[in-house]
This record gives C-alpha cells, structure tokens and sequence, in this order.
C-alpha cells in the first residue's frame, strides 16, 4: 500500500503569534514552525500501518515556502520514505492548493491519501475534502484507524458513545482526527538519515493548475483582547466576601 | 609457625599439587572471565592515578564505603572479616612456601604477627557469627540470600578454626619452630586441651584441613560472588573519576551509527566489571526511591541481570567473536520501564561499597530506546519536543522567557555587557509561576549584597539536563552547544545557577563540549556573601525549617553544607533535619532523570513518600525548604495531595534569605 500525506508546516503551538504590521497576517520573523499536529498524526497513523506492514510507502508532500523543506525532514525523520515540495512562495488560494496537490496525487498514484482534519494555524479543514473532490475519490472525514482489507480499507471514526467503522474502496481520500498512537519522535539514525535524503522540488508555477478560485480576501486580524487583571476579595468574611462576588459577577461580569 | 617437613616427609610434594590443582582452578576460571569482561567495549579509566590508588587504600584496605549509616554494625563485622581474611592470607602464603620450599616469609615468626594473626582469628570467628547469624535470623528485605553466601562464610570459619587448632596443637606437641613466637591466642585456649600425644595427631589432621580449605576457597571464589574480594581491588582501581554527576559523552554523534546499550557488547569492560564486583548486599535496592515506592526498578537486578547474562551467553559471545554463532541482540532481562522508573539520584551510587556505577548503565541503556528506538514514554518525547521547540520542557513560548525579570528591571547581558556573573535562571524559574518567586527573591539577595549580575532573557535556553537524562544525547548537546555559544558571544566567565541541575550540567558537563566557566549554585554563593559580610540577614518570625537535599546538589555533587549555612545564618530559623534521610541518604523527590516529565502511576509517588518521611519527624518544621524547582514542585504537590499545606510549606531557602534582608 502507498500512503501519500499532504501536511502544512506551521507556527509551532509553542509560540506566541503576533499580528504583522500589515494588519492581514502575522510575523514570521523569529517564529519556530513545525508540521501541523493533525498532520503528524496523520503521519503516525501512516508509520503504524507500515510498522505492520513493511511494505508500505509513505510519502509526504507539501505546499509551501522553501522553509517548508525542515517540515518535510521531520516527517521523513520520523521514518517515511519519501518527500517532495512544491514551492509556492506566495500564499496560494487554497483550492488552488488542492489543484496542485491534486497533479501530485495523480503522478504518484498512492492508495490512500490522508489529511490532517485541519491544520492548526487558520484552521479552515479545507484542503482535505476539496482534494477529494477534486481528484474525485471517495472521502471520510476525522478518522482515528485504518484497517487494510483487500483492495479496500475499514476507516473508523469516533463519534459521540462509540466508533463508526467504514468501508472505502481503494483509492480514496481520509482526513485523520488522531493516531492511536502519539505521534513518534524521530531516532537519531532517523534524524541523520534524513538531513542527506533529496527532496526533489518544483516550483507551484510549473503545476499549470487552474489558480482562478473563489475570490476570498483576508480582511483584517486580530489579536483577542488582552485580559484585564483578576481580583481577589480578600476584605470580610465567607459570607460578606460571597456576597460581593455575587454582586460583581451579576453588576459587572454580568453573568448571573 | 610450622612446616609439614620432617614428620611428613612427603607433604611438600602433595603440597604442590594441592597448590597447582586449587590455584589452577582459580586461574582458569578468573581467565574466563576476564575474557568475557573484555567483550565489552573500551573505555578509558587511567586518569588521575594518585586519586585511584587513594581510593585503594581507602575504599578497599580502608572499608570506607561499607561503614557508614545505618550499616555500622555489619560493616565492622565485614571489616573484620576482611582485614582478618588479608592477615591471614600471609600466613596462609608463609605455609604454603615454607611447606614446599622451606622458606619463611620474614617477619612471621615475630611476636607482632603471631599476636596480630590470633587476634584477627578470634575476631573474624565473632564477625562471622555475627554474619550467619543476620543472614539466617533477620536479613535485610532486600538482601539476596543465597547458599552461596553460607558455603563462604563456612569455609573462612573452617578456615580460622583449623588455624587456632593446629596452632594450639601443635604448641602443645612441640612442634612449633625455634625462635618463632608461640600462638599467644591459640597456645592459651587450646595450648592445653590436647596431651603431647594426642596433639601429634590433632596438628596433622587440622593443618591439612586448613591448607586443603584454603585451596578449596581459592577454587570456590570465581563460582561465587565472593569474588568481590578479588575484583573489588580493580573495580575501586577504575571507578569513575569524573564528577559524579557527568555522564559519559558520545563523540562526533552525527557520524555515528548506533548509540546506548543494546547488548552486553555495547557496554564498557568496566560496565562488566561492576557485575563481577556486586556482593548482592542490596544497599542500593535498600536506599533506591523507585523501589521504595513500588516501581519496577531495583538497581541490584540491572547489575546482576547483566552479570548473570554475562555468565551465561559468555561462551557464545566468545564463539561469535570467532564468527560462529549470532548472539543476543538485546539485554535479554531488562526491561525499558524498570529504566524509565530511575530517576537518577544517585542513592545506589552513594551505597554501594564497591563502587558500582549504576547510572551510567541505566542511561547508556535509555540511550538506546531514546536515540534508536524513538522509544521514551510518550510525554518524555514531549518534553523533548517542547525542549526543541520552545526551549524549555514545558512548552512555554520561548519569547517569554525573560518575562519574569522585566517588572524588576533585571538587565540582560546586552543592557549590562560588564556583568560580572550571569545568572542561568533555567527554564522553571523562567517559566514556572511558583518557581518566579524564587527567582525574584535570588535577584533582592544579589542586589542586596551588591553582586554584578545580568541574564541572558529569551538567548537563554534549557540547558539539556532532563534530554541527557532521558538518554537523548544528540538533544543535550545541541542545548549546551547553542548555550555555550551565547555565553561565548557575551563572554561569560562566572556562572550562577539556582536549580541544581543547570549548576550539575554547567559545572560538570558543559566543559565536555568546550564550555568550562567558574559555576556556583545560588546557595554556595548565598553562604559565602553571608560569611564575607556582604549580605546582611535580619530576624523574621522564628520558625523551624526542614532542609530537603536535592539529590543533584547533594550526591551529584556534595554540596551538603553550603545550604544548611545558609539556613543556619538566618536569624530566627531552627533548622531540622528529615531523620534519618538527609545528607547523603536524602530521599529524592522523583524529579530527576527526567521523571519530572513522565507519569508516575505505579505504586505510591516518590514525592508522597518524601512527604510520609517529612511529617513522620514529628520535628514541628513548619516550613520545609530546597534548593531546587523540582523539588519545590514535587514537595508543593505532596503537601497539597496529603491535605498537610496548612502545617508545612515548602520554601526554597532563598526565599526565606530574601524574606528578611536588611535594608
């Protein structure tokens, strides 16, 4: 079985994002970026299959600026086989995006493709369905197992109480929602290995896809509003200090 | 004494082959042994030849390691019978020379010696009373007690019988040599018991028995675990001269290809040593947090698994090296959740008499499920990626780092480049809430004694400790590489410290990669302005203080009394001690080895038995303070999970310094 994983590299949900100047995006200077965790999931749901099965391939591609290649080394420090980018140093639309990945698809003919359910900086979970769509495969949204079985595979999703379980005819699109697993930290082999393996690049011009999309615009961002101080009630006893909080929640926090 | 010459006439003869058979034994067997010892791989143990051949005389002539709390009665008894077993090996060679050349060892016949030799006897005849008697009667839980042990103790008794009863009989039937000191013990116990006639039996019959049992021991030892009185000698020889708490370093990590101990191969011959020299006491298993608490860990099995291994798959290791057969792959008994359960605070390291190196074992051991296998317990490998990413295990953003210091207006070293010491505020106190407080209260004591600081703010990153520690070798280096290069950039000579283990990496591991700066932990300075006047502590409320020793500020690296200085320089502040698991016993909180960052769901948690013991002093403390933020971290939760917050609280000794400074 081929497995092939489009993922996204991301600001890492360690740090602190911050608006950029312009209003419409945010600062990348000085910003760690890793692959989105739905994405490593995906890639450990991936992993598993081909710890079970050594003949597996798992192949990881991306979209994306040339840092995205640290992203891509990652995915094949943790012990897939292959990577490939496409470089797109504009932000592109993203059906456009799913236009793209959809002439990688069709080129490397995997079995199964799986999405991260959404990737964690804007958290549209576009790409996966409208990629589905695109290459017209069948599509089963946030699944947490794949089971093989002849030309086919069981997909399972949680859901509220129990577990779904269904049957996909091979090819076909999943997003995953969470490994059983965590996401595996590389070995050192596996580190090492992977800072001397070519990741063959193209540039996103040369993929000829349709970039008309529906025209959607970012408008502004902006951060949440800072949070005031807390108080602490202090004056009184349990009774009088009960009943200023009660006062404040209703007076001024306007809950009760 | 008495050669088997001249009534016996053919002894010397039997007595040679006697002496080749039992030596012959011994050194077919030791040979063995070493060979498979040296399966192992190299490693390097000659430095510092002055300081080995002190701990010889100390650790190994002098017992030092065996007499110590609560194990003194045990170890004079083992003193004994190991001073008595050397005295009389003299002896022993005298009469086997004598016996097959006719030649006395000098000095033999002296009264000093035959003094000496009865004396030693009778106390070696009482240690081991005293030995069979605790092994049968009221052995320790975790001693291992097997025949081996009562077959040993027969044959040294055995041995000090036949030696008083030859002795006597033998004054007794006149045999003694002219201008030799007659046995002054034996001559007087049993000098008398024996009529000239009888006596000219007995002394055959019990001179034979000894010299037969001597050479049987000789035979015997190499079976047994008693071998430590043979490879002890080389085990102290060779033992870690490097701080304690310096772990080994891989060299040139990006150009290897296998890392940490898979297989008995993968670690040191002195690695294997150790198994040889492990007496099976239990001292550690007796002293080891982990197993107190229930884990699956217990550091005597991790020595002896590797030594049993050894024994066993020996030969095959030996005829593969030959290229005939493929041996074990992997350690065949050690499991990886007895290694993940170590938090390495060196209580085993610290008990054992002969010097056995378990840490290093358990981490080359982490080393490889870390660095081969991806295989640390899932939240460990978060830490580790939190490490990587943010800079710190707790995934703080790394932007925030200096955040704490900037309403106190602590300069980095771009605002203050002339700072004479750089204060490494590691990644609890920068980012942990309750652990700020204690870094706020080290910045009021520095400034009230006038000491030139500055921090390294968001340049600031984890020095490494929990990846080292968990076995990720390449994480630590690449940790300490990226902090040794900003304190090159700044020129950073002298380093303060106010946790313990970015004060153990700094000082003790940061020179392995280059980085060699003059390191002090925030108490040993704290002590030391108190001692030059340059700090000035007024009264508080007087209150008793229990001091809690950080394992890696304690055993790692013995600094016991700096910090109890401290506490006793403060006004007002009764200190006590959490009897009898302080100072070199003191119990770990569980934090180290990286198990800060792993579940503990085994068994009691190690910070609530640190709690147990706390309050079992009944001493009336009403603080307990620490040196460290993992310490303050576990002890925090202990009280909170005994209900016990509003009795004790926990403290960090430089709170309770910056708490009543004078102004």
């Amino acid at each position: 079985m081929k497995i092939l994983i489009p993922l996204k590299q991301v600001p890492d949900s360690t740090v602190r994002v911050s608006v950029a100047a312009d209003g419409k995006s945010i600062k990348t200077e000085g910003v760690t970026w890793s692959i989105s965790p739905y994405d490593e999931y995906a890639i450990e749901m991936a992993l598993e299959r081909k710890d079970a099965d050594a003949s597996t391939v798992v192949a990881v591609v991306t979209v994306g600026p040339a840092r995205s290649r640290d992203a891509l080394r990652q995915a094949l420090a943790m012990g897939c086989d292959e990577a490939s980018l496409v470089v797109a140093e504009e932000t592109a639309a993203p059906l456009a995006v799913a236009r793209a990945l959809a002439k990688v698809v069709e080129e490397a003919k995997p079995d199964l493709v799986l999405c991260g359910k959404q990737a964690s900086d804007d958290d549209q979970g576009f790409i996966g369905p409208a990629l589905a769509e695109v290459l017209g495969w069948a599509h089963v949204a946030t699944i947490t197992k794949i089971v093989p079985a002849d030309g086919a595979a069981e997909l399972w999703r949680e859901v509220e109480g129990g577990h779904e379980v269904w049957k996909a005819k091979l090819p076909a699109l999943a997003t995953v929602h969470k490994s059983e697993k965590e996401p595996r930290y590389p070995s050192l082999p596996g580190i090492m290995k992977a800072k001397k393996k070519e990741i063959p690049e193209r540039a996103f011009a040369s993929l000829n896809v349709d970039s008309s999309a529906p025209a959607l615009e970012i408008v502004a961002m902006e951060p949440p509003p800072a949070r005031g101080a807390g108080k602490i009630l202090k004056d009184g006893d349990a009774k009088q200090t009960a009943q200023q909080l009660a006062t404040l929640l209703r007076d001024e926090a306007k809950v009760l | 004494m008495t050669a088997p010459t001249g009534p016996f006439v053919p002894g010397g003869a039997i007595l040679l082959a006697l002496a080749i058979l039992g030596f012959g034994a011994f050194f077919w067997r030791a040979w063995r042994l070493y060979r498979y010892m040296r399966l192992g791989r190299d490693e390097a143990r000659i430095d510092h030849p002055w300081r080995r051949l002190r701990d010889e005389l100390v650790v190994y002539l002098g017992q030092r390691k065996l007499l110590k709390r609560p194990y003194y009665v045990r170890g004079i008894a083992h003193a004994f019978i190991f001073w008595g077993f050397l005295i009389i090996t003299i002896g022993t060679i005298d009469l086997l020379i004598d016996g097959i050349v006719g030649f006395h060892v000098p000095g033999i016949g002296s009264a000093l010696f035959a003094w000496t030799i009865d004396i030693f006897a009778v106390l070696v005849l009482a240690s081991i009373a005293v030995a069979a008697a605790r092994r049968a009667y009221f052995p320790p839980p975790r001693m291992h007690v097997a025949r081996d042990g009562y077959v040993i103790l027969g044959l040294i008794g055995l041995l000090m019988v036949t030696l008083l009863v030859f002795e006597g009989a033998g004054k007794s039937a006149g045999l003694l040599e002219k201008g030799y000191t007659a046995p002054p013990i034996a001559g007087a116990l049993l000098g008398s018991i024996f009529s000239h006639d009888a006596a000219g039996i007995v002394f055959p019959v019990a001179w034979w028995t000894h010299v037969v049992t001597v050479l049987a021991f000789a035979a015997y030892l190499p079976q047994s675990k008693h071998l430590h009185i043979v490879t002890t000698l080389p085990n102290v020889f060779f033992r870690k001269q490097t701080p304690r708490g310096q772990l080994s370093l891989i060299e040139d990590i990006e150009n290897q290809e296998t890392f940490g101990a898979a297989s008995l191969r993968d670690l040191s011959w002195k690695q294997l040593l150790d198994g040889y020299t492990c007496t099976e006491c239990g001292r550690c298993s007796d002293n080891c947090p982990a197993l107190a608490t229930g884990k699956p860990l217990d550091p005597q099995r991790i020595v002896l698994d590797v030594r049993d291994q050894l024994l066993r798959d020996g030969p095959k290791l030996l005829a593969e090296a030959q290229g005939e057969i493929p041996s074990p792959a992997h350690f065949s008994e050690t499991k990886p959740e007895e290694l993940w359960a170590c938090t390495t605070c060196a209580a085993c390291v610290e008990a054992c008499p002969v010097t056995i190196e378990h840490i290093d074992k358990i981490v080359d051991m982490r080393r490889y499920l870390a660095l081969m296998e991806g295989a640390a317990p899932p939240e460990a490998q978060r830490a580790m990626t939190n490490i990587e990413r943010a800079g710190n295990p707790w995934g703080e953003p790394r932007e925030t780092r200096g955040d704490w210091a900037k309403e106190l207006g602590v300069p980095t070293y771009t605002e203050k480049p002339d700072a004479e010491w750089l204060y490494f505020v590691g990644c609890a106190a920068s980012v942990d809430r309750r652990n700020q407080k204690v870094a706020r209260a080290l910045v009021q004591v520095l400034r009230a004694a006038g000491v030139s600081f500055a921090i390294l703010g968001t340049e600031e990153t984890c020095n490494g400790d929990p990846a080292r520690r968990i076995g990720n070798e390449y994480l630590w280096q690449v940790q300490a590489q990226q902090n040794i290069e900003t304190f090159k950039k700044y020129g950073v000579r002298k380093v303060i410290a106010s946790c313990p283990h970015c004060f153990n990496t700094i000082a003790n591991e940061y020179p392995q990669l280059g980085g060699s700066y003059e390191v002090v932990h925030a108490l040993q300075l704290v002590d030391r302005l108190i001692a030059e006047g340059k700090l000035k502590v007024g009264r508080g409320m007087a209150e008793a203080v229990a001091y809690h020793d950080p394992c890696y500020l304690g055993r790692h690296n013995g600094v016991y009394d700096a910090p109890r200085a401290v506490l006793d320089a403060v006004p007002g502040v009764q200190r006590v001690e959490i009897e009898p698991y302080h100072r070199e016993r003191g119990f770990c909180c569980g934090a180290g080895g990286g198990r800060m960052w792993m579940e503990e769901k085994v068994g009691q948690r190690v910070n609530h038995r640190r709690i147990d013991q706390l309050l079992a002093t009944n001493s009336g403390a009403t603080k307990v303070a620490s040196g460290c933020p993992f310490c303050l971290i576990m002890l925090e939760e202990g009280v909170g999970a005994k209900g016990v917050q509003e009795q004790i609280r926990p403290v960090d000794v430089l709170e309770l310094v910056a708490g009543r400074l004078e102004s």
